[in-house]
Parts: structure tokens; C-alpha cells; sequence
């Protein structure tokens, strides 16, 4: 409660500097709800939070300000997750040199993919009810270090018959840390960094009028991983240090009505304090779609995680293990503003086989 | 005779009906290009390209209108549903600024006027060939 408040407050704050400034602040946002059954009885890790029963679920309310100074660029993004926790997701400033170089400081979504740079938290932007699992923020339980909070130079240029997207930054080091005291999650690492080297990531998509609506794209990211005192013990880790490395590779192609996007992540991590040597996972996804008059988009997600949940440090820490999960969905665009979505899933874990079905309703606003 | 008079008027305004009306791309006479490509126009209007020899570009649209429409699916290759998608998505992932509202070809063409890099777009019959204080970078044909 206290913290709606304060977001409360800091929205009136924000709206009444605005027409002090005679600025013309414009608050943006997305939301969405959603109803998510699974049709087993063993439902794996959704049973223990009622699955069977079927969910009704508040989604994400997302308020963002985007807004311009000439050259500089501000984009604050605010969160409340769970009808009550309210995360400051993304505070960006940003400086114009040219279309080919920005600087941009401040938290950010990691220049790692498309999906992670495209649809950041506006469910209504994404065709799918949900992001693929490897891709969930962190304190979602995702695997990835999907925030940072530092520096990054972005931009775009064009030399025909080439286009080139780049973005290049540094930034805190992720750690691994607990929130409730039973389990473990990543933190960007907001305020200070629990490591002396810093994360380092790249992302560099091309792009051609000679094909067009095809992009291609390669991303790395580096960073030292600690786990800090809060740290769960589990399976007999109680530290987590990795030297990690992630590199992936992305293709996005649209043809008339038909989109395709596939993404695949490697993921090595080096133990520097135990004795398990380097360990390499993956996951990828493939989504294929199909628009009708604007309107009805069936889709087709597939998507797998492969991770050493035996061996690898890091993954026992976060207690991730592997996924295989087939999503096939319906899509009905109310408006440019609004969608219904419908998908049915086939999921399988370690922990279990089921299907389940969902529906979601989001709006951008 | 009066009924030959009457078939080559009508055939003159049938003929005149059947030319594809044209779109003119026009920007204030400091812009610094003399022409715009079809394909950097659409990075112009898609908020990818921003400058154009050091000067800030700030394109125009117009608003609701049959022209609009037309822009979008001649130049941009886009409906206007998912254009104003587009710039949702657009300014949550990167901020910037969407192109300017305006309600009609004259408004259009006061506001170029203004500024060196504004750029917009009005019906190629409606440029002033007297007007110098604009000049037309690109001519579409979109059809009746």
C-alpha cells in the first residue's frame, strides 16, 4: 500500500512539474488480464500455485513518460507486478550525437535479442500471452540478466545495401540474491555492483532493402556472477561465482502476412570457487504467425530450455531446469490499442507433463 | 456535332479521372537535401532517421485523411492502424517523437515553412510552383 502511494504521489508530482514547465508530459501505459488452467493434475510447479483450480490474474500495470529535449531523451518506465509491487523497470537519458551514436545511461533492458529489446514489459505489443520462460525478467524467475544498469551506446546506419543496428554498453555485473528468503533470483545489481569487473554486452542486428523484412541478429553478453549474503542455500551451494557467457544469434522475417522470429542463447558458466568446471546450456524459441485483415493472428510458439541443472552452479541456485513447451494461439486485435488472446500449451518440464490453456485481454493506452 | 462535342468532353474528363493522382513530398527550401529515396523516406517517417546534413528533421502527418491513408500504403507500405501501432511500440522501446498532426495541406505547408527540417506531404496539384519558400524532394503516384 505505502508503495502505490509513493507511485501515486510521484505521478502528481511528475503531471503538476509538467504543466509548471508548460511541457506537454504524456503518461503512456499498458496493462493486461488473465485466466491460465492447466487440464493435469499434475501441473508441475503452476499446481502448487493452484493451477488445476484455474487462475484469474492481475498482468503487469506499466506506466512509461517518453520524453524529448532536442537532442536529450528521457524514458521512465514503472511497473506494478502482482497488484502490489511496484518496480522502477526502466529510467533511461539519452543523448543524440547522430542517428549512428547515442549515449544512454541508467537502467535499461540488456541489449540481448530482439524480444528482450522490442517488447520490454507492454504485454500488448507481444503476440504471445507470455514471454518464452528463458526470457522472463528476473524476478519472474527468469534466467537471463535481462535489466542492466549502466552505459550504452546505441545506434543505426545505413550504407545501402546494408543497415546496421548496434548497441554496446557496461554496465553492474548481475548477482545472485534472495527476496524471500526460499529461494534465489538475479539482481542487475541497481545501486552498487558486487563485483569489481563489470558486465560487458553487444548486440549488432542487419538489415536490407534487397530482402525485404528480414533482420538478422548476433548478441554476447559477459559478466562476473556472485551470490551475496542473502544467498538460499540449496543442493549443497552455497556460493554461487561464475565467469559467465552468454552468446546467441536472432532472426526476425516478415512477408506479406507471415512473421517469423527465432531466437537461440548459448550459456557458459565457469565455476570459480567449486569444482564444476565449465558448463554450457541453451535455449531457444521459433514463433511463426499469421495476420488476417489486421485482425486474427493464429500463432505458433515452440520454444526449449536446456539447462545443466546437475552441475552447473548457477542454474542449481536458481532452481531452473528444463522446459520444452509448445504454445499454439489465437489472437484478436480489438483495436491497435487492444487484443484478446487465446492459446492452448503443451508443457514439458523436469517436473512434470501437462497441458494447460490461457486467455489474456491487453490494452495499451 | 453536338453529340461528338459531347462524347470527347466526356472522354476528356474520363481521361483526366483516370490519372493517378500524385503525392508531393515537401520540405522547407533550407532542408538540406534537394531529393529524399522512398527508402529513407520510411526511416524519416518511422522515427529511424532523424538528421539529415545536422539538422533535425521533424516530419508531418496529416491527420485522418484520405491522404494519409495513401501516404501509408504508397510510401510506408503500412495501414494507419498499424502505423499508430508502430509508434506506440516505437516510443516505448526508444522514446523520440512521432511525426506532427496536422489537419490539412495548408497547415502542412505553413508549418515547412517554419523550420528547416520540416517535411511533410500534400497532393502534387496543390503545390504552388510560385511558393518558394517550399520545395517538392519526391512525386508518389498512388492511384485515384
Amino acid at each position: 500500500m505505502k508503495r502505490i502511494i509513493i507511485l501515486a504521489s510521484w505521478i502528481a508530482v511528475h503531471c503538476l512539474i509538467g504543466v509548471i514547465d508548460g511541457n506537454a508530459f504524456e503518461f503512456n501505459g499498458f496493462a493486461d488480464a488473465s485466466f491460465t488452467k492447466c487440464t493435469n493434475d499434475d501441473c508441475g510447479a503452476i499446481g502448487e500455485e493452484g493451477g488445476r483450480n484455474g487462475n484469474f490474474t492481475v498482468g503487469t500495470l506499466d506506466l512509461y513518460v517518453a520524453h524529448n529535449m532536442d537532442k536529450i531523451d528521457a524514458l521512465v518506465e514503472l511497473v506494478i507486478e502482482g497488484g502490489s509491487i511496484v518496480d522502477l523497470e526502466r529510467m533511461i537519458l539519452r543523448y543524440s550525437f547522430s542517428d549512428a551514436l547515442q549515449i544512454n545511461m541508467g537502467r535499461f533492458h540488456t541489449p540481448m535479442g530482439f524480444w528482450n529489446t522490442s517488447f520490454h514489459h507492454g504485454v500488448q505489443l507481444q503476440t504471445t500471452i507470455n514471454r518464452p520462460e528463458f526470457l522472463l525478467f528476473e524476478d519472474d524467475g527468469g534466467i537471463l540478466p535481462v535489466h542492466t544498469v549502466g552505459l550504452y551506446l546505441s545506434g543505426r546506419t545505413r550504407r545501402d545495401p546494408l543497415i546496421a543496428e548496434y548497441g554496446v554498453m557496461v554496465g553492474n555485473g548481475p548477482r545472485v540474491t534472495s527476496e524471500d528468503e526460499e529461494s534465489n533470483l538475479i539482481s542487475p545489481n541497481n545501486v552498487t555492483d558486487n563485483t569489481m569487473g563489470k558486465s560487458v554486452a553487444f548486440n549488432v542486428t542487419l538489415s536490407s532493402p534487397l530482402v525485404e523484412g528480414l533482420k538478422l541478429g548476433a548478441q554476447g553478453h559477459i559478466a562476473r556472477i556472485e551470490s551475496d549474503s542473502s544467498f538460499v542455500p540449496v543442493n549443497g551451494i552455497s556460493a554461487v561465482d561464475v565467469d559467465q557467457t552468454i552468446i546467441g544469434a536472432s532472426i526476425i522475417y516478415s512477408t506479406g502476412n507471415i512473421d517469423l522470429m527465432g531466437e537461440y542463447f548459448s550459456i557458459k558458466d565457469k565455476d570459480n570457487i567449486g569444482s564444476a568446471g565449465s558448463n554450457t546450456s541453451n535455449a531457444y524459441y521459433g514463433l511463426i504467425s499469421y495476420t488476417i485483415a489486421d485482425r486474427w493472428i493464429p500463432y505458433l510458439l515452440h520454444e526449449n530450455m536446456s539447462v545443466k541443472s546437475d552441475k552447473d552452479p548457477y542454474f542449481i541456485a536458481l532452481g531452473s531446469t528444463d522446459v520444452r513447451k509448445t504454445t499454439l494461439g489465437l489472437r484478436y486485435n480489438l483495436s491497435y490499442r487492444s487484443s484478446l488472446k487465446a492459446e492452448w500449451r503443451d508443457v514439458d518440464r523436469a517436473d512434470g507433463k501437462w497441458n494447460e490453456y490461457g486467455f489474456q485481454w491487453a490494452i495499451a493506452f | 456535332m453536338k453529340i461528338k462535342i459531347l462524347i470527347i468532353a466526356i472522354g476528356l474528363l474520363l481521361y483526366e479521372n483516370a490519372q493517378a493522382r500524385e503525392l508531393a513530398i515537401i520540405a522547407n527550401k533550407a532542408y538540406p537535401s534537394g531529393s529524399i529515396a522512398i527508402a529513407v523516406l520510411k526511416d524519416v517517417y518511422r522515427g529511424e532517421k532523424t538528421v539529415e546534413g545536422g539538422v533535425k528533421i521533424r516530419p508531418i502527418d496529416q491527420e485522418g485523411s484520405m491522404i494519409e491513408k495513401k501516404f501509408l500504403e504508397k510510401a510506408l507500405g503500412t495501414t494507419i492502424d498499424r502505423y499508430k501501432g508502430y509508434w506506440i511500440k516505437r516510443i516505448f522501446q526508444d522514446g523520440g517523437v512521432p511525426p506532427v498532426k496536422k489537419k490539412s495541406s495548408g497547415a502542412v505547408m505553413e508549418s515547412v515553412k517554419q523550420e528547416a527540417g520540416w517535411i511533410g506531404y500534400i497532393w502534387k496539384d496543390e503545390v504552388d510552383p510560385k511558393d518558394n519558400e517550399i520545395k517538392v524532394l519526391l512525386t508518389i503516384e498512388v492511384g485515384d
